[in-house]
């Protein structure tokens, strides 16, 4: 698919659906940028890896794994925590591609005992489509 | 009454050969061009894309076949939250992105589809006394001979796993199992490599990509060859009564490469005609 013309929030999220959705046996329609890889699919660190690796295909961009499904989330939190840095901030300068408003979110999430990891297709698209943005012409 | 096993073509998709232009890269080559497969041979500079159009000039002539560079220079990481970027091209007319991360896409671009096998004949040449190394070649060492690989492995099965379908192949050495005074740098290198390709065989094989490692041991080619012609006679021998031989190393190669020998995952075997096997001579 020559990922690289579709560059609008929509078509990435109809572009990573349909990487992700025959991962997991599932129909593309089913997922939507809400949907939680990691709490409504069963995806594990291996699923991570080979969509991440699609993305590296379909987008030609490089694709940070750490960045782009939030792998460090809890590490950053704690981090911020012992240093007495504002969580928000550091999350914003860690997962710039994410909105604060996500960035309130997702912290408010990780805050919450047991509760399972946050990260969404959105999230995804949201990186790709700032990794895009930010690679504009560089090889993946 | 067994049934036959139902496979078909023994090898498919393109090989990319890391390290082509050595004695037995240029022989791997050759013999995989013979199979009817396409090749991409990585190489440092321009005198082994030299060394390897004199080789194999009719390989090299066809869409089939090509060589690319591979360079050892270090991504660079902006600040916090960004990613890993390509480095600069080297400079010049004929300057391209050279690095491991660009290689899979590369060969694609080359071949007209990503390499679906992939051997590892990267060469490691720091050698010398473990305590008498200078701190700043140990570093160089340990960028050039384990992290560059791993970023090459990295890229590779990357590339592999998005297709679902690949077999990677690191050469290492029987030095890695015992390594004589002075080879402990290498050893260590090679050692590394096989964790590595290790890894990759446990981590990917549920996804189609499955990998090995091969201990060759003397062989007489390359940097081998001076080697051994310079052994005293009567120095002892592998069990075999000679050393192995290139085309023994190849179709052992070749045969790992294979589909049939897709079960050889996640392991290391050892070609040296037994000399491991030996108890050292008094």
């Amino acid at each position: 698919m020559p990922a690289q013309t579709r560059h609008e929030p929509h078509d990435i999220a109809v572009a990573i659906a349909a990487l992700v959705a025959p991962i997991f046996d599932v129909d593309p329609a089913t997922l939507s940028p809400s949907t939680r890889l990691m709490a409504d699919l069963p995806c594990e660190s291996i699923d991570l890896l080979e969509i991440g690796a699609g993305l590296n295909r379909c987008f030609a961009i490089p694709v940070r794994d750490a960045a782009a499904f939030l792998t460090d989330l809890r590490i950053h939190v704690l981090e911020a925590e012992r240093t007495g840095e504002a969580p928000e901030a550091r999350l914003a300068r860690e997962y710039p591609h994410l909105s604060a408003t996500r960035v309130a979110e997702v912290l408010a999430a990780v805050r919450v005992p047991g509760a399972p990891p946050v990260l969404t297709i959105g999230d995804v698209v949201a990186y790709v489509a700032w990794s895009l943005a930010r690679h504009a012409g560089q090889p993946a | 009454m067994v049934a036959a096993a139902g496979l078909s073509s023994p090898l498919r998709g393109p090989v990319l050969i890391a390290g082509g232009s050595c004695e037995l890269g240029l022989a791997l080559g050759a013999a995989m061009a013979a199979d009817g497969m396409a090749v991409a041979l990585t190489v440092r500079d321009a005198a082994g894309a030299a060394r390897i159009r004199a080789a194999l000039p009719h390989v090299m002539g066809t869409p089939e076949a090509a060589v690319l560079r591979l360079h050892a220079r270090r991504p660079e990481r902006g600040t916090v939250g960004q990613d890993f970027t390509t480095p600069p091209a080297l400079d010049g007319a004929d300057a391209e992105d050279d690095t491991p991360e660009t290689l899979p896409e590369r060969a694609r671009a080359a071949l007209g589809e990503a390499p679906r096998l992939f051997v590892d004949l990267l060469h490691s040449r720091f050698e010398c006394l473990l305590a008498g190394a200078d701190p700043a070649d140990i570093d160089l060492w340990a960028a050039r001979d384990i992290a560059f690989r791993a970023r090459l492995l990295r890229a590779v099965s990357r590339s592999m796993l998005a297709a679902r379908d690949g077999r990677c192949v690191f050469v290492s050495s029987s030095a890695a199992e015992r390594a004589a005074p002075g080879q402990g740098y290498y050893a260590a290198a090679k050692l590394a490599g096989e964790a590595l390709y290790r890894a990759v065989g446990v981590e990917l094989a549920p996804r189609g990509v499955t990998a090995c490692s091969l201990r060759l041991g003397w062989l007489e080619a390359g940097r081998g060859a001076p080697f051994l012609q310079s052994r005293a006679a009567g120095a002892p021998l592998p069990p075999t009564g000679r050393t192995v031989t290139l085309a023994e190393a190849v179709q052992t190669l070749r045969f790992l490469l294979s589909a049939p020998a897709t079960a050889i995952n996640a392991t290391t075997l050892t070609c040296d005609g037994g000399f491991g096997a030996l108890k050292p001579a008094c």
